[in-house]
């Protein structure tokens, strides 16, 4: 094969391989992220693997997101179109934090979903109600959100 | 090596190298390069490539096209939906309510006179659709399923008997409705015989994809009871008229697309209201899919929860307005614009995107 011909084909090749990647790049549509971080203390100690829900009010763009805390109960909220973080604004959180009927936290591998598990909801609905915790975080960039719940009222 | 493949195209025109070949006896002046009839190895791989690179440009369009077609059909059939409450109201000077006597939500104040229905408004809109043989062997007088507790977290239910026999109503909620069912969700189309959704008659009550705006709510959403400004059309037992959608019709949402898949919860039945079988709520916003844990992006085509909107048209999801007209909604769009159009007589003016 002479070496005219081999460039023919490496441009064949080429426009064919453009031509397939053509239209296949990523699409970013809605709000820009900011990153959305903090953690939940209950009574003072960290609160592990409990579901922190941050649901936009006050005009925030976007319609939140959701996280669970880790061992020191810290938490990364990923915003339900997906990616880390959220549009910056202001929030209502909710906490769920589920115990199962003995008493003992939900397992970490248990995928059932919560409105079919005997699992019940530990804390109180001003903490844990999406539609009426009296919780409030504000993101904007760099602050970590602190979520300090006590159990007395 | 374009030699060898030059013999090997030569071979399969059916020329044989030994016939063309000159005779022998006479006497050979100089060598005469043969020309074949045939394409070289580089023509045949351009012409290959420019081919891929058109049904490469094509394929995307032709993909297009046809979920186009699949939207044109979805609109077309919420729109039936639609018009279909329409005659109800005209017939029965009321729209249906979203459902009757759920088993499943608890009420505030127990009802000792109340018996449990779990009857979908959606089945009450069957003779409007072509449907009348399937309605008429539906008893009206017995529940259309036998779900009359609380399933999980130790909710109770409504604790009312059981109107009726659910079984006789069994078979008809299997009965899968072309008109309820969007041809670009893939979802599975039966909700099983699980205890909690369906009933015990395989392959349990068919799916919806279609569902009537009304409040998303562990408790009932009993209609009777909610203030006016935090009404939507429907609810448990409602009674909306359209002289109550005081925001206007064109302004509010009457009927909202949904996925047969859900994450938490299940997807709804055109014919019984099952546990968590509340309607659909345009409050969480559209399209909001579930982010299994340990995941950054969205399940597409699994919603989060029960009770909420969206579809597998790309980017937004169908609406059939109170005036009968059908939007397509951005997911996109204004969360609290949204939650306005639900609502019937909040007061809120809103603009349609």
């Amino acid at each position: 094969m002479s070496a005219i011909e081999f460039r023919q084909l490496m441009i064949a090749v080429a426009l064919l391989i453009s031509g397939v990647c053509a239209g296949c790049g990523p699409s970013h549509e809605g709000p820009e992220l900011k990153p959305a971080t903090g953690m939940v203390m209950l009574d003072d100690k960290p609160l592990v693997n409990a579901d922190v829900y941050f649901l936009p009010i006050n005009d925030t763009p976007g319609i939140g997101g959701k996280g669970r805390t880790r061992e020191e109960g810290e938490f990364e909220i990923v915003y339900y179109r997906g990616g880390q973080g959220l549009p910056p604004g202001d929030y209502r959180v909710a906490v769920s934090y589920r115990l199962m009927p003995d008493g003992a936290p939900v397992p970490e591998d248990d995928a059932t979903p919560s409105i079919e598990s005997p699992a019940r909801e530990s804390l109180p609905s001003r903490y844990s109600s999406q539609e009426q915790s009296a919780l409030r975080a504000t993101v904007a960039s760099g602050q970590p959100v602190e979520l300090k719940l006590t159990t007395k009222k | 090596m374009a030699r060898t493949y030059r013999l090997l195209l030569a071979c399969s025109f059916h020329v044989h190298p030994a016939v063309q070949s000159p005779p022998s006896t006479r006497k050979p002046s100089r060598p005469t390069r043969r020309v074949r009839p045939g394409f070289t190895l580089v023509e045949l791989l351009v012409v290959i490539a420019i081919i891929g690179v058109l049904i490469a440009l094509l394929l995307p369009a032709v993909q297009q096209a046809r979920e186009a077609a699949r939207r044109a059909t979805c609109i077309n059939k919420i729109k039936q939906v639609g018009l279909a409450l329409h005659i109800y109201h005209d017939t029965h000077s009321v729209f249906p309510p979203a459902g009757v006597n759920y088993g499943w939500c608890t009420l505030g104040t127990p009802d000792p006179d109340r018996t449990t229905h779990n009857k979908n408004g959606l089945s009450f809109l069957l003779p409007f659709l072509e449907q009348s043989a399937l309605y008429d062997s539906i008893n009206q007088n017995s529940a259309n399923s036998a779900q009359n507790t609380g399933y999980c977290c130790s909710y109770t239910g409504a604790g009312a008997p059981l109107a009726g026999d659910p079984a006789e109503n069994a078979d008809e909620m299997t009965t899968l409705l072309d008109v309820f069912l969007c041809p670009s969700d893939s979802g599975s189309t039966h909700l099983g015989t699980s205890a909690a959704y369906g009933t015990t008659v395989a392959p349990g009550p068919a799916k919806t994809n279609y569902e009537l705006s009304s409040d998303q709510t562990i408790s009932c959403n009993y209609w009777a009871t909610q203030g006016g400004a935090s009404r939507k059309m429907f609810g448990e037992n409602s009674k909306c008229k359209i002289r109550d959608v005081t925001d206007g019709t064109s302004n509010t949402i009457m009927v909202c697309e949904t996925t047969r898949e859900v994450y938490n919860g299940d997807a709804p039945a055109w014919g019984m209201r099952g546990w968590v079988a509340s309607g659909g709520d345009v409050d969480p916003g559209i399209n909001v899919w579930d982010i299994p844990t340990g995941w950054t992006r969205p399940d597409v085509g699994n919603l989060n929860s029960w009770g909420q909107v969206g579809s597998l048209h790309k980017g937004g999801a169908h609406f059939a307005l109170g005036s009968g007209a059908v939007s397509f909604f951005p997911e996109n769009m204004d969360l609290t614009i949204l939650i306005g159009l639900g609502k019937i007589s909040d007061g809120s003016v809103v603009q349609i995107p």
